[in-house]
C-alpha cells in the first residue's frame, strides 16, 4: 500500500484512496484523476497556494492519481493527502508509516475540519495505519479505542514532523460523559395524560413505536418530546455508531450519551428522510437512529415519505440505491408520529363539534395507509383535558422522568442479557421465529389471544408485534412469563378505539 | 502547395524582412518599439545581475515571439518584457492577456521541443516602467500561469 492516502465515504465506511504524484518536466501544472468530483478537483488551487505559503513552490507537470480508479471521489477531505504527496515527490518528505490523511486546506495551511473523521479512524484502526487529522475533529476521533491518531493544526507542522524535526500532538482519549442532562419537558410537568404517559413508558423500554392521536393543544408533542428524557443513556456500542453516523453527516457531536431526538417537518422529502442525494448523506431516520424520530402532522407528510418508511420500520436499516451505487445506513429508530383525527382537529372531541366534510375526512384517513399502521405498535389517543385538569397548579403530576428511567433501564437490561447471546437488544428488534422460539405461552393466554383476535383484526405482523409489546411490559414488571394482564394491555394499544375516526 | 499556405509564406517572409529592418536601421524605428528594446536591455541585465544565465534573446516562432531565454538553476525561464513609460493609462504587468499567454506558451513549448528539453520550464513576466528622469522600475513576476494552468 502507498504510505499516503486518504479516505472517501460510501455510507458509513470509509474506503482507502491512495495517492500516487508524478512529476514530471515542463510548464507547471496539476491534474487530478481517479473520478473526482468538484471539491476534490478544486483541490489543485487550494494545494497549491498552501504549499506555496509554507515554501513548497510546485514545479513541472504533476500527475496525480486517486486510486481505485474506478470508485467516485467526493469532498474536500483529499486535500491534505494530495499536498502531502506533492510535497512528497517534490521536497523531499517521507512518510515511512503507511498513514491516512485527511482535512481540508485553507489557503495559508491551516486545515479545516471535515466529516468522515470517524470513520477513517475505524479504518485507521481496523489497518493499523497512523491517522492525522484536523483540530476540528479531534474530540471526535478520541472517542474511538486504540487509534494512533495526530492532530494537525496546519501544514508546516505536519511536514516538519514528517521530516522529524518536531512531534505532532497526539489524539487525547475522550471519555463520553455520563451525566444525564435534564429531562425537558418533565414527565411530571405534564398534566393528565396518564394512559400517554404509560405509553412512552413502554415504548422507551421496549424501542416501540408510537401513534399519538388527539385534537389541537392535547399536548402530543409535548409527550413526544418528554420521551427523550425517560430513555436510557446510550451504550458504547449504540454511541460509536451515533458517532459514526453523525461524523459522515458532518453534524456537530456532544460526548453526551443522550439519544438522538429528530422532529422533522412534514415538508421534508423522501431523500431528507430517507437518505441520499448528489452525494449521498445518511437521512434523518438514519440520524435519529438509537432515539427518536418524531413526526408531527403525520398525515401531512407526503405519501411518498410514509410508504418509505415501511421497509426501514421493520428492518431496522436502509438501503439507498442511486445510479452512483447502494449503501446501507442503519435506521433504528423510535417513530413517534402525531397526528389530529381529523382536518379540523375536533373528530370525537366531548365538546368541540367536528366540522369536516365527509370528503374532506375520507381524503384525511387516506393518506395513512394500512401498512404504515400496522407497524405503529403503540396507538393512543390524547384526550383533551378538563378545564377542572387545566386550572390544578399544584407541583407535581405524577411521576418524574428520571423514576421512569430508572425503570426503563432497568428493563432494557432485563431484554439485553436476555437477547445479547443472538446479537439484539430490545424486544421490537426481535424477529418472529426467535420470539415466538422464545415465548412460553401458558393456555389460558392463548385462549385469550384467540378471543381477542375475534374481536381485534390484526394481521400475523400485528400479532407479533403485540406479542413483543408484551414482553415488555412484562419486563417493565419483572415479570419472566407473559400473562393475560399483560396482552390484554398491550391489545389495548391496538384496538380500534383510537383510530375508530378512521373506520367510521 | 495550395494557394493559402503560398499566401501565408510570403506574408511571413514579408514579416521576417520587416523585422530585419527594424533590426538594423535602429535611427528608423518608431519610438515604441526603440523603447521595447530597450526595456529589453534593461530586463537581460537585471536577469544576469540576479544570477541567471542568458540562452537566447528574440527568439521568433509563427505563432508568437520570447523576448529572454534564461537559465535560472535546473529551470528554463522564459521572460516577456513589457515596458512602459510613465503616464500611459495602463501599467505594463496589466498589458499581457490570455491571448498573449496562449501565444508565449506555444512558443515556449515549441522551442522545448526543438532543443529536445525535458526538464522544467516556467514563464515569468519582468515590467519595466521608465519614469520621466530616465530611472526606471523593474517589477518580475515569476510564474504568471501558475494560478490558470
Amino acid at each position: 500500500m502507498n504510505p499516503v492516502s486518504g479516505i472517501t465515504l460510501h455510507g458509513i465506511q470509509a474506503m482507502p484512496v491512495e495517492v500516487e504524484v508524478e512529476t514530471t518536466g515542463g510548464l507547471f501544472q496539476i491534474s487530478v484523476v481517479g473520478l473526482p468530483d468538484m471539491a476534490v478537483k478544486e483541490a489543485r488551487e487550494r494545494v497549491r497556494a498552501a504549499l506555496r505559503n509554507v515554501g513548497i513552490n510546485i514545479r513541472g507537470r504533476v500527475a496525480v492519481n486517486l486510486a481505485p480508479a474506478d470508485i467516485p471521489k467526493e469532498g474536500a477531505l483529499l486535500d491534505l493527502p494530495i499536498a502531502v504527496g506533492i510535497a512528497c515527490s517534490q521536497s523531499g518528505v517521507t512518510v515511512k508509516k503507511p498513514s491516512l490523511f485527511l482535512g481540508e486546506l485553507a489557503l495559508d495551511g491551516r486545515l479545516r475540519g471535515v466529516r468522515g473523521a470517524v470513520p477513517a479512524a475505524f479504518l485507521a484502526k481496523e489497518k493499523e495505519l497512523d491517522l492525522y487529522i484536523p483540530p476540528d475533529n479531534a474530540a471526535e476521533v478520541g472517542l474511538v479505542n486504540e487509534v494512533s491518531a495526530f492532530i494537525v493544526p496546519d501544514l508546516k507542522s505536519l511536514l516538519m514532523h514528517l521530516r522529524g524535526e518536531c512531534e505532532l500532538r497526539r489524539v487525547s482519549r475522550t471519555v463520553a460523559s455520563d451525566s444525564q442532562l435534564a429531562a425537558d419537558p418533565d414527565l411530571s410537568d405534564i398534566k393528565g395524560q396518564a394512559v400517554a404517559k404509560r405509553a412512552l413508558e413502554i415504548a422507551a423500554a421496549g424501542h416501540h413505536n408510537l401513534l399519538f392521536v388527539g385534537s389541537p393543544g392535547s399536548g402530543k408533542t409535548m409527550l413526544a418530546k418528554a420521551l427523550k428524557g425517560i430513555l436510557p443513556p446510550l451504550s458504547d456500542k449504540e454511541l460509536m455508531e451515533v458517532l459514526l453516523l453523525r461524523s459522515t453527516a458532518g453534524m456537530p457531536f456532544s460526548t453526551a450519551r443522550e439519544r438522538p431526538f429528530r422532529s422533522v417537518h412534514h415538508t421534508a422529502s423522501a431523500v431528507a428522510i430517507c437518505g441520499g442525494g448528489a452525494n449521498m448523506r445518511p437521512g434523518e431516520i438514519s440520524l435519529a437512529s438509537r432515539g427518536v424520530l418524531f413526526l408531527d402532522e403525520f398525515p401531512e407528510f407526503s405519501r411518498d415519505v410514509l410508504e418509505a418508511l415501511r421497509q426501514p420500520l421493520e428492518d431496522g436499516c436502509i438501503t439507498v440505491s442511486r445510479a452512483a451505487g447502494s449503501v446501507e445506513y442503519p435506521a433504528k429508530v423510535l417513530l413517534v408520529a402525531a397526528c389530529n383525527p381529523c382536518p379540523c382537529g375536533y373528530a370525537g372531541d366531548p365538546i368541540e363539534h367536528c366540522t369536516c366534510s365527509q370528503a374532506a375526512l375520507e381524503r384525511y384517513r387516506r393518506r395513512l395507509s394500512g401498512p404504515i399502521l400496522d407497524r405503529i405498535d403503540l396507538h393512543v389517543s390524547v384526550p383533551r383535558l378538563t378545564p377542572e385538569e387545566l386550572v390544578t397548579i399544584e407541583g407535581k403530576c405524577g411521576e418524574t422522568s428520571f423514576d421512569v428511567r430508572k425503570r426503563v433501564s432497568a428493563a432494557r437490561k432485563i431484554q439485553a442479557e436476555r437477547w445479547g447471546k443472538i446479537g439484539f437488544q430490545c424486544n421490537s428488534e426481535i424477529p418472529e421465529r426467535v420470539l415466538r422460539r422464545n415465548i412460553k405461552l401458558p393456555t389460558d393466554v392463548k385462549n385469550f389471544i384467540l378471543k381477542s383476535l375475534n374481536r381485534v383484526r390484526l394481521s400475523g405482523r400485528g400479532l407479533s408485534r403485540v406479542l413483543k409489546v408484551s414482553r415488555t411490559i412484562a419486563d417493565l414488571e419483572m415479570s419472566d412469563n407473559i400473562e393475560i394482564q399483560h396482552v390484554a394491555e398491550a391489545m389495548s394499544y391496538r384496538e380500534g378505539e383510537v383510530l375508530s375516526w378512521m373506520n367510521s | 502547395m495550395t494557394l493559402k499556405r503560398a499566401l501565408e509564406k510570403s506574408v511571413n517572409t514579408a514579416k521576417d524582412e520587416m523585422r530585419a529592418i527594424h533590426k538594423h536601421i535602429d535611427s528608423a524605428c518608431p519610438a515604441h518599439l526603440k523603447l521595447g528594446a530597450a526595456g529589453e536591455h534593461i530586463a537581460a541585465e537585471y536577469l544576469l545581475s540576479k544570477g541567471l544565465r542568458i540562452i537566447d534573446r528574440n527568439v521568433h516562432y509563427r505563432r508568437g515571439e520570447i523576448d529572454i531565454i534564461a537559465q535560472d538553476g535546473d529551470e528554463i525561464v522564459f521572460a516577456e518584457v513589457r515596458t512602459r513609460s510613465v503616464g500611459l493609462i495602463m501599467p505594463a504587468d496589466r498589458t499581457v492577456g490570455p491571448d498573449k499567454l496562449k501565444k508565449l506558451m506555444l512558443a515556449a513549448r515549441t522551442w522545448a521541443e526543438e532543443k529536445n528539453y525535458n526538464g522544467f520550464w516556467r514563464i515569468d513576466l519582468i515590467a519595466i516602467t521608465i519614469n520621466e528622469n530616465k530611472k526606471t522600475d523593474i517589477e518580475h513576476i515569476k510564474n504568471i500561469t501558475e494560478g490558470i494552468l
